[in-house]
């Protein structure tokens, strides 16, 4: 629970920074939707972050697998953990 | 009315009048890529020009197969152009049928929870195989027969752009996150939201209902608190200048992690339906005993096999938790479990998705207020009653009213007259329960107001329901109870 909440407040430390240093930066919309100028700087502010963290996330689950072995990625299409296939 | 308007008026003829014998779908117009009508009561949707590329792309990658195979994706057969609505077609779809739509703002907190996994679930496979979703809206997603959620939007998909950020992400965080934390977080009531805000529930509105510690929530406080500061931000600025923002990427690796963060989101927000009236309403026993309750069960699917033909639709009103909902499901009949308590419905949904059950499907609708038309020219989202209708339309149709009228006669107040006539309009059979004032259920309800109800009685009960209304198919008192069930049949001219 504490290690949860010392994780919490970190991410808090690196979106904030990350947001203050690219916030401006966003993306023309070519979509028929609007995106919103706000939403594309967040994605784009916080990308580094999530993309930093999902790599270690695939990473850890492949360690993981070769570890133990375990092949527990059978689930049906709902459950599947698309993101492996990226790698 | 058989001529074909030019390519350039195509568009605005599409989101006006019909041009041929077919409807547009009121609701089917804000993307030029495409558009969903009705032929002789089949369901097309017309591909144009700048929906092609995202639509052949989807075939070919072999994402249309893996996402109809698995049960994500409407399955569609292509037709001849020669039932295209506008010059501009370049494919003619027809998608499969879904029975009975629903809308988010009807849905409970696992209804709207699995539509989102399974949005983000799709959002991944097509990036694996460069598209992306350009839109991520709740209507978009519809439940089948048997509660599983499926996107009916076939022209959602575009070419993902390297670099390119989700163009859909405000619109997710708006419809499902939002919605899902604040029922989660704050008051599961809160999914009302849903009705006024069409496009979602704004990120800022969300910001202040949602408690001081989700601040802390590794996924609440990117998606929800500094979305909205962004949003709030970049408003500002786009105030001041009209000058195009400097272009900036978002690599793959890192839209894979926003859905998985989504996600994470999604999946860390529950909730458990207890201690609600209804939703605890059979535990225990009802005021009736075991027997009797049996009794009703097996008169009610008695009186259902009375109807015949066998309708295609059933709407159980008041269904609580889908208890004789199941009577018709179980006899291939489409039904809709209507409740008013979020817990009683989700209740139904966790049953219906834990067992496959077809042809069974949930929603939560207060009957005193019946979902309304709703949006663009009051004719974006359906009202109920037209729903009905519809359903009525494609196969015939049954309510039930099973322990029901004295909670609206007696709880509500509506004179047993206009009771009669909205089942009438929703449905062309009804079996309904009459419930007498010396039950323990209608004692409750008067032990702490004044007996103001003098025609709550079974003459007036039937003078209401069986005098010009119905006609009175079959009548059967429940054994061990004072209660009675009756089957009765509209009148032709009576009711809608």
């Amino acid at each position: 629970m504490k290690m949860k909440r010392i994780l919490a407040s970190r991410s808090v430390e690196y979106t904030i920074a990350i947001l203050t240093v690219s916030l401006l930066a966003t993306h023309p919309a070519h979509a028929y939707l609007d995106p919103g100028s706000g939403s594309y700087a967040l994605q784009v502010g916080i990308a580094g972050l999530l993309g930093a963290l999902f790599s270690l996330k695939m990473f850890w689950r492949r360690l993981r697998e070769r570890l133990f072995a375990s092949n527990r990625e059978s689930a049906p299409a709902a459950a599947r953990n698309l993101g492996e296939r990226a790698g | 009315m058989n001529a074909i308007p030019t390519r350039e008026d195509s568009i605005l003829a599409t989101a006006a009048l019909p041009v041929t014998d077919a409807a547009v779908e009121p609701s089917s117009f804000r993307d030029p890529g495409g558009f969903v009508f009705e032929r002789d009561g089949t369901l097309y949707r017309q591909v144009n020009p700048r929906a092609l590329e995202g639509y052949t792309k989807l075939r070919q990658s072999g994402l249309y197969d893996v996402l109809t195979g698995d049960g994500l994706l409407i399955a569609h057969t292509e037709v001849s152009l020669q039932e295209r609505m506008t010059d501009e077609a370049q494919v003619i779809l027809q998608p499969e049928h879904i029975p009975f739509l629903t809308y988010c703002y009807e849905w409970c907190f696992g209804q709207i929870r699995d539509a989102a996994l399974v949005t983000l679930t799709i959002q991944r496979e097509a990036l694996q195989r460069g598209l992306s979703l350009k839109d991520a809206s709740a209507y978009n997603i519809q439940f089948r027969s048997g509660c599983r959620p499926v996107l009916i939007d076939t022209l959602s998909f575009e070419p993902y752009a390297e670099g390119a950020p989700w163009v859909a992400y405000r619109q997710f965080c708006q419809h499902f996150l939002a919605p899902l934390a604040l029922m989660s977080h704050t008051d599961i009531r809160l999914a009302q939201l849903l009705q006024p805000n069409l496009d979602g529930i704004p990120l800022d509105l969300a910001a202040h209902l949602l408690p001081a510690r989700d601040r802390f929530h590794a996924s609440l406080l990117p998606h929800i608190f500094l979305h909205s500061a962004a949003q709030r931000r970049h408003a500002a600025d786009n105030a001041r200048s009209d000058t195009p923002p400097a272009a900036a990427g978002m690599a793959k690796n890192a839209l894979l992690g926003l859905i998985d963060s989504l996600e994470s989101g999604i999946r860390s927000l529950n909730w458990r339906p207890a201690g609600t009236v209804w939703g605890s309403y059979y535990e225990g026993g009802t005021n009736y005993a075991a027997d009797a309750f049996e009794a009703k069960r097996t008169l009610t699917a008695a009186l259902l096999e009375d109807i015949q033909p066998r309708p295609a639709f059933a709407l159980d009103f008041g269904a609580n938790t889908g208890v004789f909902s199941r009577l018709a499901a179980e006899r291939g009949i489409e039904t809709i479990a209507l409740d008013t308590d979020p817990a009683a419905v989700e209740q139904c949904y966790q049953e219906c998705r834990g067992s496959s059950r077809e042809r069974l499907l949930p929603m939560v609708q207060d009957l005193m207020n019946p979902s309304p038309s709703l949006g663009w020219a009051q004719s974006e989202r359906k009202s109920l009653l037209e729903r009905c209708a519809t359903a009525e339309r494609r196969g015939g149709s049954v309510a039930f009213a099973l322990a029901l009228v004295h909670h609206l006669a007696i709880g509500n107040n509506v004179p047993l007259p206009k009771v009669a006539a909205l089942f009438a309009a929703a449905a062309e059979h009804l079996i309904v329960e009459w419930v007498p004032k010396e039950d323990s259920q209608v004692r409750r309800l008067l032990a702490t107001r004044e007996d103001i109800f003098d025609d709550y009685t079974r003459a007036g009960f039937e003078r209401a329901f069986c005098s010009s209304l119905y006609d009175l198919v079959r009548r059967e008192p429940i054994p061990g109870t004072s209660r009675v069930l009756y089957l009765l049949r509209r009148r032709k001219a009576a009711g809608q």
